[in-house]
């Protein structure tokens, strides 16, 4: 990746959720507000999408209500009612989340298809995670699917990056050892015969591979939080939050 | 394996790249998550212990 596009990432991730806070009384950034939101929301409407279908509601009304909560949270801005002290993005986005399906009982218009963003991808796998997380409040489930966002997100990046350099193949036979246990992991020399590499070639870039998704999911968790010194808190609260049983 | 398209902002990884990861390395997509996350706090928090993986899978998302 070029320094500049690099630095261009750095600089709106640091400043995403802080950004948008800042801009909660003022008129002359809510342009510049209103796009950090959408930016957020984009990554992280499938932990909603699926708190939905925990919840109870049938497929397309999950859709439909993802949709138009997004479109409604933009459109009325929203996020002027955030803490501005203690707000995270995640706690932030559940709970307008809440408090819109409440009023929009009363507003059949909500319901209705169309009314702003759409959301991509939304996809039968949402529905077989709900499945085997039967015994998780609808909450819990939020919180679960909100890590598995950020992390998505940064390995999309990492990817992203790694393709520019010309090593997406080298990326798609590291990103597994990532998280490999060394009993269950494939063997260096086995990736190194398949990637036509040396073996301690591979070790190195995944050395490489390593520190720069944990530059960048640092970034992305910095973008959903007011403050940087809060960037551990939160990865401590959501490893927290996987390690339930 | 993930590449599926690269353009611009759109996701060039598939939605279940989660679940790919956890099939290779027989973990939960729980677990492989919790990995992914715990990469990158400071390695103190390794140290203690408090985030370390169990040994049996945990359940999964």
């Amino acid at each position: 990746m070029c320094r500049e596009a690099e630095n261009h990432d750095k600089l709106f991730f640091s400043t995403c959720w802080a950004t948008v806070l800042k801009a909660g009384d003022s008129a002359a950034s809510s342009v510049q507000a209103l796009s950090a939101l959408s930016e957020l929301c984009q990554i992280y409407w499938r932990p909603l999408y699926v708190f939905l279908l925990k919840k109870g509601y049938a497929r397309e009304d999950a859709q439909d209500l993802t949709q138009g909560f997004f479109a409604h949270l933009i459109k009325n801005r929203g996020y002027v009612y955030a803490d501005q002290e203690k707000g995270r993005f995640r706690s932030f986005l559940l709970a307008a989340l809440k408090h819109f399906i409440a009023d929009a009982r009363d507003r059949e218009h909500a319901l209705k298809r169309g009314g702003g963003m759409v959301v991509e991808n939304l996809d039968d796998n949402a529905e077989a995670q709900i499945a085997r997380g039967a015994k998780w409040q609808a909450d819990e489930v939020y919180d679960r699917e909100w890590a598995a966002s950020l992390v998505r997100q940064a390995i999309d990046r990492l990817a992203q990056e790694c393709a520019l350099a010309g090593k997406a193949d080298l990326f798609s036979c590291l990103l597994p050892r990532l998280v490999a246990r060394e009993e269950s992991a494939v063997p260096y020399d086995e990736i190194a015969r398949r990637s036509h590499r040396a073996a301690t070639t591979l070790r190195r870039e995944r050395a490489r591979l390593r520190a720069r998704y944990r530059a960048i999911l640092r970034e992305e968790v910095r973008a959903t939080v007011p403050e940087v010194t809060e960037v551990d808190q939160e990865l401590r609260y959501l490893c927290r939050v996987l390690a339930a049983t | 394996m993930y590449s599926k398209r690269t353009n611009g902002n759109k996701l060039i990884t598939p939605p279940d790249v989660l679940e790919e990861i956890a099939a290779i390395n027989h973990l939960t997509v729980a677990e492989v998550v919790r990995l992914f996350l715990v990469q990158a706090l400071p390695e103190t928090d390794w140290k203690l212990g408090t985030l370390e993986l169990s040994p049996r899978p945990i359940a999964s998302i």
